[in-house]
């Protein structure tokens, strides 16, 4: 077995053990219960809609601004804790490729951390499956968790991994809050520079928007700033929006690397 | 496997000084590494271990040149150490601990790999709580569990960080039995500022003192250098001010103190046989390093 794959194992089973993760869960799709027993318009929209595709979309809508903060918050010790536990030392005299246990590390715990998050969706798919007869629910919830939870999680998983490198882990689980609200959760309308409904999106708009069909918007808002970042959507942007995200990602992870193995290299 | 360190210094942030141009070799079998803490004992052991490099100066390790990463990983491949911090994932057990070092280690045979696992916990006296989760070990148990994980490869070159702290006495005397075993086919590095550790496992030593090598002998050597300099006196009053007062045990009422001194401290000090912790003592002073922490 390889370094790579060891690292994978043992950070998944680890990560799994925390409370935390199945905690962070639970909270925001409580909340998510709480409202929809208030009956809001857009819950109304939601029930009266029998499209497996873009109900798993809308619901999905529901979830990811608050799961970038639930994901930052619960991974944003994983790299950092090796050397507060005095671990780090140990790890690095063995002849083990650096690069593959710090990715193996990062894999594992970003999939132990979307576990919960995946058995939650699963059920809300289960649930639209039964109640209206739809079994593809299923399938199309299972192609959002690929096409929007996954990148973000990979997003945040690499700010998560280089962050609490550069402040302390409570400073940075702060931060991840002003990131989410910059980079999803502000008015795209605002004077504000805010990454809302761009290819940037914390909430990933554009996959949403093009392949499932969301309602939430994406692309140019007359008078917002940053409209750059806002091209038309169509299925080359949904796709370029992707790709930004996990090149992002990338180069965040690279850069964690890099910062994580500078005083012994 | 022979380990030739010349010339190295290190200085970390902050300017300190941490090693200054020791020069040192290290043939096959134990050697021990006395000092003081802040001696510089640790960064050499890193050093060595390849987790920090020398500002100046050399190191190679069985021919391996330490400053490439080629020569780190030959080295790494054959290296079993125990850090003075060491520490351990929590929500591990005992048992998935050393399983996931032997991977990184390069233990790929999943039987072989158990089989060993089995073997180091039964070794350490650790087996019967081999599934319980880190988190409620204890200091000594968890130095016996480093000590298992450095030997998973079973290595040529092992390197020990002050292995014995923590450890219960008879942990202790159970732990230098098995270290002077090992170095029969090995090499073995022995960090400490215990000096009775030293004295029951090395027939070699090194002594580092606020960063400087100031010797490499034997321990017959060291120990005979503070010969005619200690003394044992009997008093009511005061330990004396002149050397180093060694122990005070109560007599009768009276004090009897073993005292470390160029001249008697007394006119009834009578001179008595030394001891390694003497000789150390003894050369701690000729350094001019008493105001150290002695070793223990």
């Amino acid at each position: 077995m390889t370094a790579f794959a060891a690292t994978t194992s043992y950070e998944l089973r680890m990560q799994l053990r925390k409370p935390a993760i199945w905690i962070a869960t639970v909270i925001p799709y409580g909340l998510y219960a709480v409202l929809a027993t208030m009956g809001t318009q857009d819950l109304e929209r939601l029930t009266q809609d029998t499209d497996p595709k873009t109900w798993m979309a809308a619901s999905l809508g529901w979830f990811t601004p608050l799961l970038a903060m639930v994901f930052g918050f619960v991974l944003a010790d994983r790299l950092v804790r090796d050397r507060k536990l005095g671990v780090a030392q140990l790890l690095d005299v063995t002849p083990s490729n650096r690069s593959a246990r710090l990715f193996g590390k990062y894999l594992g715990a970003c999939a132990a951390t979307a576990i919960p998050v995946a058995l939650v969706y699963l059920i809300v798919g289960a649930t639209f499956a039964i109640w209206r007869d739809r079994p593809t629910a299923l399938l199309w919830a299972a192609a959002t968790f690929a096409a929007v939870v996954v990148p973000l999680l990979l997003l945040t998983g690499a700010l998560a991994f280089l962050g609490p490198q550069l402040m302390p882990t409570p400073l940075f689980r702060t931060l991840i809050v002003g990131i989410w609200f910059w980079a999803g959760a502000t008015e795209v309308e605002s004077q504000f520079p805010s990454l809302a409904a761009s290819v940037l999106s914390l909430t990933m708009d554009y996959p949403l928007h093009v392949f499932f069909g969301s309602r939430d918007p994406a692309g140019p808002f007359e008078g917002a700033a940053l409209n750059v970042l806002r091209p038309e959507p169509t299925v080359g942007t949904a796709l370029l929006s992707l790709a930004l995200i996990l090149a992002i990602a990338a180069a965040i992870l690279a850069a964690a690397r890099a910062l994580r193995f500078r005083v012994s290299e | 496997m022979r380990l030739d360190i010349h010339q190295v210094s290190k200085t970390f942030r902050g300017k300190v000084r941490a090693l200054d141009d020791v020069s040192l070799t290290i043939p096959p079998g134990i050697m021990g590494l006395l000092g003081a803490n802040g001696a510089g004992k640790t960064t050499l052991m890193r050093l060595l271990t390849g987790l920090i490099r020398p500002d100046s100066g050399r190191i190679t390790i069985g021919g391996h040149d330490m400053a490439t990463a080629q020569g780190r990983l030959a080295v790494q491949r054959v290296l079993g150490y125990l850090p003075q911090d060491l520490g351990m994932y929590p929500d591990l057990s005992a048992r998935e601990f050393l399983d996931y070092v032997a991977l990184l280690k390069g233990l790929d045979d999943r039987s072989h790999r158990r089989r060993r696992v089995g073997e180091l916990l039964e070794l350490v006296h650790l087996a019967d709580v081999g599934e319980r989760k880190l988190r409620g070990f204890s200091g000594g148990m968890r130095r016996r569990l480093g000590i298992a994980q450095a030997l998973l490869n079973d290595p040529e070159l092992l390197i020990v960080d002050e292995p014995t702290a923590g450890l219960d006495p008879e942990e202790r005397i159970r732990f230098r039995t098995l270290l002077s075993q090992l170095a029969e086919r090995r090499t073995v590095v022995l960090s400490t500022h215990i000096v009775d550790d030293v004295a029951q496992t090395c027939t070699e030593l090194a002594v580092l003192g606020q960063g400087r090598l100031i010797y490499r002998g034997t321990v017959a050597d060291l120990t005979e250098r503070a010969t005619g300099r200690v003394w044992s006196m009997v008093s009511s009053g005061p330990p004396p001010s002149a050397g180093t007062v060694l122990s005070a045990l109560p007599a009768g009422g009276m004090i009897r103190y073993r005292i470390v001194a160029a001249t008697p401290p007394s006119a009834d000090a009578q001179p008595v046989a030394p001891t390694l912790e003497d000789g150390y003592v003894a050369l701690a002073q000729q350094h001019s390093l008493t105001a150290a922490e002695p070793a223990a």
